[in-house]
């Protein structure tokens, strides 16, 4: 039983956040992307992903639409062949990864037969997984039961989405590759998915997932990985993440200073204490992680008013990375 | 890294049983034979047709051949509902792959590969019902072969024509993927059977195009055990050679498979 799982044990006990991977380069991994490009026409949609999946982790793949999510996940899941670069799946071939049932896949939108009911779709696909086994435990947790009469194309939204679960974790896979798979669900449903996920998943599966959604990703995920115009701006753990916007910003509104030179010098008294300064027009905004004497500084030297002091947010981190990314890849 | 990952996944998984097309099959058949559309075009269609023309005729009794008049009426008809089972049922599959089902089915061990035999196993299944049906009321109402060898013969000739449809339906479920073509594309399954002879004798100019269309080899063929070398035209029985039908229907299977084939990459791409 145990025997074509090794990994999982020492994946248990090692750290899960680490962001340099050659300590884990002994560790089997579940998935292995290693410079995986892919164009199509002379865009390069894949610009050069590295990535490492360890069983055991829950992995988002952020980014904002047409980063090269959904493409380079096609790639993992054998449907797309890779334009260069190496792509493996607990040491597999993509195309057999999935033939031998280490993947599962929740894929966007589609990928259900209208006409059928929910119960002839689990039945089907689990009969050819080879786990018919599996159906009762399966639909009980993805709480499928009460609507296995319905047929899908009378299902709703996220009913759809938990049948895709359903069909994803049949068989047991190892790696579950989910291509924004919460789209449309509220918020009770949204935490409903992700319960049942992590009941089924355990210690010993991975989880890549896909989404636009930074909460989610915050929410769920062991590890963030974000990705931009093909190329990976960011990864690490949520808190490695987070920190990457380290400080806080202190706006205010300054009359009369003379360009951003004037600025450092009048902050000169807490410069150990500034991240950046800029100024636009009479509006200053400063970065800073010590934002009380910053703030003290304005307020009783300088003539400025209209202060304001907010924390960053994981999404102006996000926004931040993507846009300090903006410039786009050579053609194909 | 790569040698001790590989090692760890060629055992075999734990909890996965030997996986099965049936009960896909038999869902499929289930499926299909519950919709209208199936019941009406394929099964109700063809053969209120071999009432109509074959058994409530006068010229029905006629000797023709190995058979009767009726007889051969009712190897058209059954040789049209193949047709239209398996353009119906391969449309759909077109449209099924388009939306996403074929990435689905890769992630199985049998992969795209089972779903294409799950399909064809039950097109054939699909065929039979009609074709069995429609046999089975020509043997009540006086369609007679002149021997069981002939009667054998006409029926599973008669699944001939589900070969090039087939592939029809699923060429054009994969440029047009949605249910109003599939039913467009059923439907004019009865142009190709007006040009193929098999719905009245037709002659001149329109017999000579018949030759070009799709169902008309597949269908001579069917009529073949009954009628051997005959074809029966608007202007009188004529003699044609067996190589026709012949080259009709493999010309239209080689032509409708390389349309499938060169379409094939459209299925599986996202959309």
């Amino acid at each position: 039983m145990t025997t074509n799982k090794p990994a999982s044990n020492q994946a248990n006990s090692a750290p899960t956040q680490a962001s340099n991977d050659s300590s884990e380069a002994r560790m089997p991994l579940a998935v292995d992307v290693q410079g995986l490009v892919k164009c199509f026409g002379t865009v390069r949609a894949v610009d050069g992903i590295d990535l490492a999946l360890r069983p055991g982790e829950i992995t988002a793949f952020l980014g904002p639409n047409g980063a090269g999510k959904s493409t380079s996940l096609d790639v993992i899941l054998g449907f797309t062949k890779p334009d260069a670069g190496t792509v493996q799946v607990f040491g597999h071939h993509p195309v057999q990864a999935a033939r031998k049932l280490f993947t599962g896949a929740i894929l966007q939108e589609g990928g259900l037969l209208p006409d059928y009911t929910v119960r002839q779709t689990v039945d089907v696909v689990a009969a050819m997984r080879g786990a018919r086994h599996d159906i009762p435990a399966v639909t009980e947790l993805t709480g499928l039961s009460p609507i296995l009469g319905r047929k899908v194309s009378k299902c709703s939204g996220g009913e759809r989405q938990r049948l895709r679960l359903a069909l994803a974790l049949l068989g047991n896979p190892d790696v579950l590759v989910l291509d924004e798979p919460t789209a449309g669900m509220d918020v009770t449903a949204r935490r409903l998915f992700w319960s049942a996920i992590r009941e089924r998943a355990g210690a010993d599966k991975s989880v890549l997932f896909a989404t636009h959604y930074l909460q989610e990703a915050s929410d769920f995920a062991d590890r963030i990985v974000i990705i931009n115009k093909g190329r990976i701006v960011a990864s690490g753990s949520v808190d490695e993440v987070r920190a990457l916007g380290e400080g806080t910003i202190i706006t205010a509104t300054w009359p009369g200073l003379d360009g951003t030179d004037a600025l450092h010098q009048a902050l000169a008294p807490v410069a150990d204490s500034i991240l950046t300064a800029h100024l636009h027009g009479e509006h200053a905004e400063i970065r800073t992680t010590k934002p009380d004497d910053v703030a003290r500084l304005l307020l009783t030297s300088t003539p400025t008013h209209h202060l304001g002091i907010t924390a960053l947010s994981l999404d102006d981190i996000f926004a931040e990375l993507v846009d300090e990314s903006a410039e786009a890849g050579p053609a194909c | 890294m790569t040698a001790t990952a590989t090692h760890q996944a060629t055992t075999p998984r734990p909890g996965i049983k030997r996986p099965s097309l049936l009960p896909y099959v038999r869902t499929e058949l289930r499926n299909s034979l519950l919709r209208i559309d199936t019941i009406i075009f394929v099964v109700i269609m063809p053969l209120a047709f071999y009432l109509m023309f074959g058994a409530m005729t006068e010229y029905g009794d006629i000797d023709a051949g190995n058979g009767t008049v009726s007889a051969v009426v009712m190897v058209n008809m059954a040789a049209f509902s193949t047709a239209i089972a398996a353009t119906a049922l391969s449309g759909t599959c077109a449209t099924e792959l388009t939306d996403g089902w074929g990435r689905q089915m890769a992630l199985s061990p049998g992969g795209i590969r089972s779903y294409y035999l799950v399909k064809a196993g039950s097109a054939i299944l699909l065929c039979l019902i009609p074709v069995t049906l429609i046999f089975a009321a020509g043997f009540i109402t006086g369609a007679a072969c002149d021997s069981p060898g002939i009667w054998a013969a006409s029926y599973i000739l008669c699944l001939l024509p589900a070969i090039p449809f087939a592939l029809y339906g699923m060429a054009i479920g994969m440029w047009f993927p949605t249910q109003g073509a599939v039913g467009t594309a059923t439907a004019s399954v009865s142009v190709w059977a007006f040009l193929a002879n098999i719905f009245m004798p037709i002659g001149g100019f329109l017999f000579t195009l018949a030759h070009w269309t799709p169902l008309y080899g597949a269908a001579m063929l069917a009529q073949r055990p009954i009628l051997e070398n005959m074809v029966v035209t608007a202007t009188g029985p004529i003699d044609e050679s067996l190589w026709i039908p012949v080259v009709n229907l493999l010309a239209w299977t080689l032509l409708l498979g390389l349309i499938c084939m060169v379409s094939r990459r459209r299925v599986t791409l996202r959309r």
